[in-house]
C-alpha cells in the first residue's frame, strides 16, 4: 500500500504541473479519482501489456468523466505508454494530450470520452463485444456522480442488466459535487446505491482514497456475477487541502503562489 | 408500378454479408423489426445486440462494439439515429473514425408516410453530412439498397445508409449493381438542364424529363446514391456544357444534396442550380402521392420548374 500511496503522490504532482504548465484544466476532478486510477493501473487490477497497448485480450479502462483526463494521462504517462517527453503537452496544439480523451490519437485511451454518459455506454458496447468474441477481459468505466444525471446512463445500465454483463465494472467516482457546486444543490442524483440496485446493478461500497478498501472492492467485483457498481466515496480536490471541497476547483488554475504550497503539500508526503 | 421494401432489403444486405464476415452484428434499439431482421435474429443469435428503446446509448454501444473489432450496424429511424443520436454519431463513432453503419428508415417524408412529421428523416442527410468522416448512401430502391447494405461494411470508418417505409418504388433493374461513389445518369436527351436526384423520387424525375423532351428540352438525369464524398470527377462531366442545374430529392432544400450540388457547382463551374425538395418546412400525414403533390416534387412540379428556370 506504501508505494500505491507513493504512486498517488506522485500522479497528484505530475497533474498538478501539467495544468499549470497549460494554465487550463481540472484539478478536482482528477484528485477526486487519482486513488481510484492508481488501484486500477498500479494495484494489479488491469490486465495490460505497456509494450503493446493494442492487446486484444487486455482489460480496457473507459474514463467516463473525461474532463479528469489530466489524471488519466499522467498514470498512462508513469506506467510507459505515453512517453514522458509528452508529459508538458496537454491541451497544446499538435498534441496528443487532447482536453477531452481521444482514442484515435493517444495509445491507451480506450475511448474518446468527455461528452457525460456517453463513455459508460460505450463500456456497455465493449463488454458486450468482448463476450461476443469470447474474451475474458473486463471492462472498468469510471463516471462521475454528478455524470449520472444523464440519461444515456440509465439507457446503459438497462442494457448493462438486460446483457448480463457480469465483465462490467462501473467505478463511480461519488465526491458528492458538480461544476455548478453541490449535487444536492445544482441536478441531484441520490440515492445512487437504491437508484442502482432498482437497475439490478450489485453496488458495492469504498471509501476512494483508501486503497486496502478500493481493492478489496474492486475483487469483489470480479465475483459478484452481475454488472457491478462500486460506489467511491471521495473528496472533489484531495490531496491539497485548500482545494478539498471547494467547488471552485472543479477548473480553476492556480496562482504562482497557490501553485507552490500545493507543491509543498504533495512534497514526500503521502495523503 | 412495383413495389417493394427497403427496409426488408437491408436486412437482405446484412445477411449477405454476415455469410462471408461474422464480425458483422446487428444492433438494435427495439428497432430490428423496422427492418423485418427475424432472419438475422434466427439464424445469427450471437450476432445480434438488442439495447431496448435507447437510440444515443445504441450508438455509443456500437462504438464500443467497434472499439473491439466486430463491425456493429446500427438500425434505427433516420430522425433518432441523426437527430436524438446525434451527439453519440459525431463524438463517439465519427471523431474516432470508428467502423460503425448507421442505418436511418423513413428517410424523407414519402418514406414517412403517415406517421407524420415526428418520424420522418426530413434533415438526416444534412446534419450527417456536416460531421467530417461520415460516408452518406442514398440508394434509390429495394434493390440498391440491398447491395448498399452488403456494400457498406467494404467502406472504411462510419456510414450512414438512408431507406424507406417499407414500400417503396422499384426503379432499377434487378440486376443492376450498386457501386459506392458512383453516380449513374438514367436519362439523357440533351445538356439544357442536367438534374440531379437521390432516394425514391427517380421515378418522376424519369418522367418529367421524357415530358421536357418531348417539348424539345435537352435534359439528363444522374442519379447520386452517394452524396457524401461527392464523386466530383464524374460530376463536373455530368455538368460539362450543362446549361442549368436541377435538383431532386425528399429532403429539406437546406443541407441535402441540393446543398451538396450547389456548393459543388459554386467552387467549379458556376451556373444557375434550383434546389427542389421540401422548402424548408415541416411536411405532414399523407400518403406518398398526395405529399409529393402537396410540397411540390410531382413530374408536373419538375416539368414547371424545368421551362421556368430556362425562361428566366
Amino acid at each position: 500500500m506504501t508505494e500505491l500511496k507513493e504512486m498517488a503522490r506522485l500522479l497528484r504532482r505530475d497533474v498538478l504541473e501539467m495544468v499549470m504548465d497549460i494554465k487550463d484544466g481540472h484539478l478536482g476532478p482528477s484528485f477526486s479519482s487519482m486513488e481510484i486510477l492508481t488501484a486500477l493501473y498500479f494495484g494489479g487490477v488491469l490486465n495490460l501489456d505497456p509494450d503493446n497497448p493494442d492487446w486484444e485480450d487486455r482489460d480496457r479502462f473507459v474514463l467516463s468523466k473525461g474532463h479528469a483526463c489530466p489524471a488519466l494521462y499522467a498514470a498512462l504517462i508513469r506506467t510507459g505508454v505515453i512517453p514522458e517527453t509528452e508529459k508538458f503537452t496537454l491541451r497544446y496544439l499538435n498534441s496528443r494530450l487532447q482536453g477531452h480523451p481521444d482514442m484515435y490519437k493517444t495509445p491507451g485511451v480506450e475511448a474518446t470520452t468527455g461528452p457525460l454518459g456517453n463513455g459508460l455506454a460505450m463500456a456497455v458496447g465493449m463488454a458486450k463485444g468482448l463476450k461476443i468474441l469470447k474474451k475474458s477481459s473486463r471492462v472498468y468505466a469510471l463516471t462521475g456522480d454528478g455524470e449520472l444525471q444523464e440519461g444515456i446512463i440509465w439507457e446503459a445500465l438497462t442494457a448493462a442488466s438486460r446483457h448480463s454483463l457480469d465483465n462490467l465494472c462501473i467505478l463511480i467516482d461519488h465526491n458528492r459535487r458538480q461544476s455548478g457546486g453541490l449535487i444536492s444543490d445544482v441536478g441531484g442524483s441520490m440515492p445512487i446505491r437504491e437508484k442502482l440496485e432498482a437497475f439490478q446493478i450489485s453496488c458495492l461500497e469504498c471509501d476512494g482514497h483508501d486503497f486496502s478498501d478500493l481493492l478489496r472492492a474492486l475483487k469483489d467485483a470480479e465475483s459478484s456475477g452481475k454488472p457491478t457498481a462500486v460506489i467511491c466515496h471521495t473528496v472533489k480536490g484531495k490531496g491539497i487541502d485548500f482545494m478539498e471541497d471547494e467547488n471552485s476547483w472543479h477548473k480553476r488554475v492556480p496562482t504562482a503562489e497557490e501553485f507552490e504550497a500545493g507543491m509543498k503539500q504533495l512534497e514526500g508526503v503521502t495523503v | 408500378m412495383s413495389i417493394s421494401s427497403t427496409r426488408r432489403a437491408v436486412s437482405e444486405g446484412i445477411l449477405d454479408a454476415l455469410e462471408v464476415d461474422k464480425s458483422v452484428v446487428l444492433v438494435s434499439s427495439d428497432s430490428a423489426l423496422v427492418i423485418k431482421a427475424q432472419d438475422i435474429i434466427e439464424e445469427y443469435p450471437e450476432n445480434y445486440v438488442e439495447m431496448g428503446i435507447s437510440e444515443q446509448a445504441a450508438m455509443a454501444a456500437s462504438a464500443g462494439l467497434a472499439s473491439c473489432g466486430l463491425k456493429p450496424v446500427y438500425v434505427s429511424y433516420a430522425v433518432f439515429a441523426t437527430l436524438r443520436a446525434c451527439e453519440q454519431f459525431r463524438n463517439a463513432v465519427a471523431y474516432p473514425g470508428l467502423d460503425v453503419k448507421v442505418v436511418g428508415a423513413n428517410g424523407g417524408m414519402a418514406s414517412g408516410e403517415r406517421e407524420g412529421v415526428t418520424h420522418q428523416g426530413l434533415e438526416d442527410i444534412g446534419i450527417v453530412r456536416t460531421i467530417p468522416g461520415i460516408t452518406v448512401i442514398s440508394p434509390s430502391d429495394a434493390g440498391q439498397v440491398r447491395k448498399a447494405a452488403r456494400a457498406m461494411f467494404d467502406i472504411p470508418g462510419p456510414v450512414y445508409l438512408r431507406t424507406g417505409s417499407g414500400r417503396d418504388p422499384d426503379f432499377w433493374s434487378e440486376d443492376t449493381d450498386f457501386i459506392p461513389g458512383k453516380t449513374r445518369s438514367f436519362f439523357d436527351s440533351g445538356s439544357d438542364i442536367v438534374i440531379f436526384a437521390h432516394g425514391f423520387v427517380l421515378s418522376q424525375v424519369k418522367s418529367a424529363c421524357e415530358v421536357l423532351t418531348e417539348k424539345g428540352i435537352g435534359v439528363k438525369a444522374v442519379e447520386v446514391a452517394t452524396i457524401k464524398p461527392l464523386n466530383e470527377k464524374e460530376m463536373l462531366g455530368h455538368l460539362h456544357g450543362a446549361g442549368a442545374v436541377i435538383v431532386v430529392e425528399d429532403h429539406n432544400v437546406i443541407g441535402g444534396l441540393g446543398s451538396a450540388v450547389t456548393e459543388f457547382v459554386c467552387d467549379n463551374c458556376p451556373k444557375k442550380v434550383v434546389r427542389m425538395g421540401l422548402n424548408d418546412r415541416f411536411s405532414e400525414s399523407g400518403s406518398p402521392e398526395e405529399l409529393y403533390q402537396k410540397y411540390g416534387l410531382t413530374e408536373k412540379d419538375i416539368v414547371e420548374k424545368a421551362i421556368k428556370l430556362l425562361q428566366d
